[in-house]
């Protein structure tokens, strides 16, 4: 077993088959061997760190990705499927979401990575600047002369 | 509030005019009237205060200027603090950039209004993510019908990134996207990638010259829908780093299209040094082309060729000696090989290709199916070979295996699978690689196992084979005297399989004093087929253990050790146990025995 304590000093005490699907744990515990100390993880907090922590249990059985998984990228971009339980598991909001984006980053968990990231560019998808904007709370923040220059551009794509 | 305003107001005007004022009355030597403002006159001259007004006027205009300037700063500034606090911009850079990739990359983008579209939208959302958008040349990158028209600016934006131009059909172009393949093809979206494919067919050769003073940016070009005639007109140019070529030509009513016979244009001008993948279906290119050179990938789909010969083909293969997948399908040569022999050679030539692992050859004429697999050899340990023989073609045609050196290994095969569907086919495995052999299935044709089965144990001998499969066959199509004909030619069979084929079958297997066929039969599989509980019975008592008073297996053989029965509905509990009671292992149904009692 593996004990993980979050930025905000909650401990969680999980297989080491679960901890490892993080690649930064999973170094970690080599670099340091069998050892009983916790392993602190000071930008996750406790929340989040559950959330990521029920993402591993359901995939610890599943193989890593390998190099070659990671190396072909390309074809790994062109799809922006997500499994049935992945699609459920990241049905959360807003917050939460980008949250668990930051902290797989952090703990190099690279299919759950995809899988905040393939839900994001599936909220993008289709929408226009005004709708990505009201999705996320953005203001429109250019500039009269910025303005002008995408008007220039909108010439070419209306009505086309 | 509206007090203190007012007092900060006068007083930046007050400055700023007689800042004007003075200013002005430099610019005449010193010779014009005195200030007006807060002069001690009684009655100013009205001159100067015509001046007065007009340097407050100016004052004015100038003060609102600067305010609206600094205004628009500090409010810009706010928004941007105000987006920078946003959960999703908390996100740094490299994340937004995947998530901005994820949306631009998948096929179901490209239905879109380009207004909608990614990274047209990103772009224009905010400042920051316009940032990032520009900074990131592969959002740039792919050019289809519906951006076509803006290929200078994302040519421009996808910087050193290569372009991959799909100029195709939706449904051509979405079948290499699996999150697309749910989508509905009849959705206003997808109306209008439709209108978008018709107007970029219609106005081809514009395109085309829109395309063109990018050319040496191609690194993919997939066009459908534009027949090779205007191909050749449109694309004369080099393009020194295009990779991937595909053309499509389809015509209604239509599977096979002439060679192009007009030499005056030459596809690329011949230029193409980084060509590795080809495919061209219903556009055919001469075989003389330079096209054909340095290929990795080669396919060819619907072409009769007119003036190319068959030797023509294995010169420009001979000219790809890195090929890895070669794919003919449908192609006629109207020269006879001997008419079509290059340099008065009609022997098939001898050419190795070290990393060939994928050849379909499909419905070509037998006699360049012949003289290709006599030419082509690989010393790929993994070779997936799939041959589609013409309706009424006999295995026997391609005998002896053992002339053919992209085929030798076939008779090395330790496993074959037989399955009666549409194409019927044949599947043999072994170390030696895995060749498919697949047969043009004719409805009611009853003939067809028989063409292909008939040859196997007999002409073509598989001393290797262990395990055998046959699946849909029917007493009709292939009956009980040619299975034992082929069986008795299988002596080192251990694992047989039947799936949906007939009961009488299992006869042919039950050892009698005078006949034992496949001696070390030791697992028998029963897939959905019609079982006589009789006959298994007959065939377990008969290659039982020696001690078995039944046993009919000659000293030295293998006795049945293992049958497995799925989903064959005659089967039930009393004839597992029984077959159970002669020390074989059942499993029934995927469970074993004595967890399906």
């Amino acid at each position: 077993m593996v004990n993980l304590v979050t930025s905000d000093n909650e401990s969680f005490t999980v297989e080491k088959a679960v901890a490892s699907r993080s690649v930064l744990i999973k170094n970690m515990l080599e670099d340091v061997g069998e050892s009983d100390q916790p392993i602190p993880l000071p930008n996750v907090t406790a929340s989040v760190l559950k959330k990521v922590l029920e993402y591993c249990d359901h995939h610890k059985n599943e193989p890593m990705p390998t190099s070659e998984d990671l190396a072909a990228e390309d074809t790994r971009k062109r799809t922006t499927d997500i499994g049935e339980w992945d699609q459920k598991f990241i049905q959360v909001d807003q917050e939460m979401l980008f949250e668990i984006i930051l902290a797989a980053n952090y703990l190099d968990i690279k299919p759950l990575l995809d899988v905040g990231c393939k839900t994001v560019a599936n909220m993008i998808k289709g929408k226009t600047p005004e709708e990505i904007r009201k999705l996320f709370n953005i203001v429109n923040d250019f500039t009269p002369e910025e303005e002008a220059q995408i008007k220039k551009e909108n010439e070419w794509a209306e009505d086309r | 509030m509206e007090h203190i305003i007012s007092t900060i107001t006068s007083e930046l005007l007050q400055k700023i005019s007689e800042q004007i004022y003075q200013d002005r009355r430099g610019k005449l030597d010193g010779t014009g009237p005195q200030p007006p403002i807060a002069s001690a006159q009684k009655f100013p001259d009205p001159a100067y205060l015509l001046h007065e007004t007009e340097a407050l006027t100016a004052a004015r205009d100038l003060a609102v200027t600067a305010i609206n300037t600094r205004t628009s700063q500090l409010i810009a500034a706010a928004k941007i603090r105000y987006n920078n606090s946003l959960p999703i911009n908390r996100l740094p850079d490299e994340l937004l950039v995947m998530i901005f990739v994820f949306s631009a990359c998948c096929h179901e983008n490209s239905a879109y209004p380009l207004g909608a579209r990614a990274p047209l939208n990103i772009s224009r959302t905010s400042k920051s993510w316009r940032g990032i958008a520009l900074h990131t040349p592969r959002l740039w990158a792919n050019v289809d019908p519906m951006n076509i028209s803006l290929v200078p600016m994302f040519a421009s934006r996808s910087k050193n990134v290569l372009l991959s131009i799909s100029l195709e059909r939706w449904t051509t172009y979405t079948s290499r996207c699996p999150c697309c393949a749910g989508l509905d093809v009849s959705s206003p979206q997808q109306g209008a990638f439709h209108k978008a494919y018709d107007r970029y067919r219609s106005r081809f050769l514009d395109y085309a010259g829109h395309l063109r003073p990018h050319a040496s940016a191609w690194k993919t070009l997939h066009i459908e829908g534009v027949s090779p005639e205007q191909l050749f007109q449109a694309l004369d140019f080099p393009a020194p780093n295009l990779a991937t070529f595909h053309a499509a030509w389809r015509r209604e009513g239509r599977d096979i299209e002439s060679e192009v016979q007009d030499t005056s244009s030459i596809l690329f001008s011949g230029n193409v040094p980084n060509l590795r993948g080809l495919r061209l279906v219903g556009v055919g290119v001469p075989l003389n082309s330079p096209l054909y050179s340095g290929l990795t990938s080669l396919r060819i789909e619907g072409v009769e060729f007119i003036r190319s010969s068959v030797h023509q083909l294995c010169q420009a293969l001979a000219g790809c000696p890195c090929l890895e997948d070669l794919f003919l399908s449908n192609i006629r040569f109207r020269l006879s090989i001997e008419n079509g022999a290059v340099s008065g050679r009609v022997g098939a030539p001898a050419m190795s290709f070290p990393h060939l692992r994928l050849v379909w050859l499909y419905k070509l004429q037998q006699t360049a199916m012949h003289f290709l697999l006599s030419s082509i050899s690989s010393n790929s340990s993994s070779l997936h070979l799939s041959l589609r023989l013409n309706a009424g073609t006999s295995l026997s045609t391609l005998l002896p295996i053992s002339w053919l050196p992209a085929l030798r290994g076939i008779p090395l095969a330790t496993s074959l699978d037989f399955g009666k569907m549409s194409p019927i086919d044949l599947m043999f495995r072994g170390s030696a690689g895995s060749y498919l052999l697949a047969h043009d299935h004719v409805p009611g044709a009853q003939a067809a196992p028989r063409l292909l089965l008939s040859a196997i144990g007999r002409e073509l001998l598989l001393p290797n084979l262990t395990s055998l499969t046959l699946r849909h066959l029917s007493e009709g199509a292939w009956d009980l005297a040619d299975l034992i004909g082929m069986l008795s030619g299988l002596p080192a069979l251990t694992t047989l399989s039947f799936g949906k084929c007939t009961t009488c079958y299992l006869t042919a297997l039950i050892a009698t004093p005078d006949s034992c066929l496949c001696p070390l039969l030791k697992t028998l599989r029963l897939k959905r087929s019609q079982i006589n509980e009789r006959s298994l019975i007959a065939l377990a008592l008969s290659r039982a253990p020696r001690g078995n008073r039944a046993s009919l297996l000659p000293e030295g053989q293998s006795y049945l050790r293992r049958v497995e029965i799925y989903k064959c509905a005659q089967v039930d509990l009393t004839t597992v146990q029984v077959l159970e009671l002669m020390s074989i292992e059942v499993e029934w149904d995927g469970r074993d025995h004595s967890s399906a009692s």
